[in-house]
């Protein structure tokens, strides 16, 4: 049963649009008068989907419209709009609504709206409720350069989610994380150094070409497992490359070494993450984020 | 210049300004680096000397932003330019100190200041 809250100061159209939603067996209705007591109702209970006018005393449709967008971003809002007020509901829509029904085509258009809209909110809802239920994640990679984003995204979701740190914190950690997979795939998979792209910038991408389609290289992956446990984030990051000697990499903050493109992204996750070690081989790369730690006071 | 996604390049006076619109991940990708092989021609072609890095719009970047940074600037070094960079975030900040790159280039609040210290 989805739960749908409508908003219309006018009880008659309040009446209306609720006999029509009715007409669904799945919809569960609750209503408010205005803005303000929309808001209240969406703290009070959750709500998968807002029907609002857009005409209200006091905080109006587009007010409505930026407030729960702002707090309930996974909640749609379908606008009701009268004769003459289109120009506002493109503003909301602008402003993050999902659809509108004109008010005199209610009877024909709202139900069929609420359930297409609802379809896809609530997988999108679903989604999100798993993610925070989850508290550990592991990917097998291929030498892709166009997964790093998207893996790094979905750590960034789930890292808020289990609430390892604030805003900024993941941001760090994510940092950090980019990195370890650049030198996972580009370093440690296919062997490409740091200089070639530095000095012969279209050799680098020409290696990684061929690289990705030969043996043994294109066999390799890259194994990374992220877990949030008794108050630290556990990130292990392994490539199936030679591994590498960490001890040799210079001191890119030596002023000798500015200019050099080695040994920064190292740098980076060490400096954004609490622990940094490799195993032996150098082909495996642990890092920690204690939770207690992760907040603003740390800078 | 045409087809840009990834950079959008602007002109004032004869300062270029480059500003990534969008977080370039790991760079490796052809589209990326082909923008951004034409961003460098540009400037060869143009003996460009002065060049503002509006970074407002990305929330963070890496050791390869780094990396295109210190290019830029090798380039411009050659025919004594000047290289600033404007609207950093907080980790953006964070990572030029960590690099000791806030030692060798202005890193100014706005495009406007950056923009004056290049001149």
């Amino acid at each position: 049963m989805a739960r749908v809250l409508v908003v219309d100061d006018s009880p008659v159209d309040r009446t209306l649009v609720c006999g029509l939603l009715k007409k669904s067996p799945h919809l569960e209705i609750v209503t408010a008068s205005d803005g303000d007591e929309a808001i209240q109702k969406l703290h009070a209970q959750s709500m998968n989907l807002v029907v609002t006018d857009l005409m209200m005393p006091g905080m109006d449709g587009l007010q409505l419209v930026a407030q729960v967008v702002s707090q309930f971003p996974l909640v749609p809002i379908v606008l009701m709009t009268g004769q003459g007020s289109e120009q506002i509901a493109v503003r909301a829509l602008q402003a993050g609504a999902a659809s509108y029904v004109p008010k005199a085509q209610l009877s024909d258009l709202i139900v069929e709206t609420v359930e297409n809209l609802l379809a896809m909110a609530l997988e999108e809802q679903t989604n999100v409720r798993l993610m925070e239920c989850m508290s550990a994640c592991s990917f097998t990679l291929e030498n892709d350069a166009k997964i790093i984003a998207p893996v790094i995204s979905f750590l960034h979701r789930f890292i808020h989610n289990v609430r390892l740190c604030d805003e900024t914190n993941g941001i760090r950690v994510c940092v950090a994380l980019e990195e370890a997979l650049n030198n996972a795939i580009f370093h440690g998979n296919l062997e490409i150094s740091s200089d070639i792209r530095e000095h012969d910038p279209k050799g680098y991408r020409r290696l990684i070409s061929e690289r990705s389609v030969i043996s043994p290289y294109q066999e390799r992956r890259v194994f990374l497992s992220a877990s949030v446990h008794d108050g630290y984030g556990r990130f292990i990051i392994r490539d199936q490359g030679p591994g590498f000697n960490v001890g040799v990499l210079p001191d890119p903050t030596d002023p000798t070494n500015l200019e050099r493109p080695r040994g920064r992204g190292l740098l980076l996750m060490r400096t954004f993450m609490d622990e940094v070690r490799y195993n032996q081989s150098g082909n495996e790369v642990t890092m920690l984020k204690y939770a207690a730690l992760a907040t603003e006071s740390r800078q | 210049m045409e087809n840009a996604r990834f950079f959008v390049i602007e002109k004032e006076g004869e300062v270029l300004i480059m500003a990534p619109v969008r977080e370039l991940g790991s760079f490796a990708e052809d589209e990326v680096r082909d923008e951004w092989d034409r961003i460098l021609e540009y400037i060869e072609k143009n003996q460009t000397r002065r060049v503002v890095l509006d970074l407002g719009d990305l929330h963070y970047f890496g050791s390869v932003m780094l990396e295109m940074m210190v290019v830029v600037w090798k380039r411009l070094s050659q025919s004594k330019g000047k290289f600033a960079i404007c609207n950093v975030s907080k980790v953006g900040k964070e990572i030029l100190h960590i690099a000791k790159f806030d030692t060798i280039w202005p890193i100014c609040a706005t495009r406007a200041e950056a923009v004056q210290a290049v001149l």
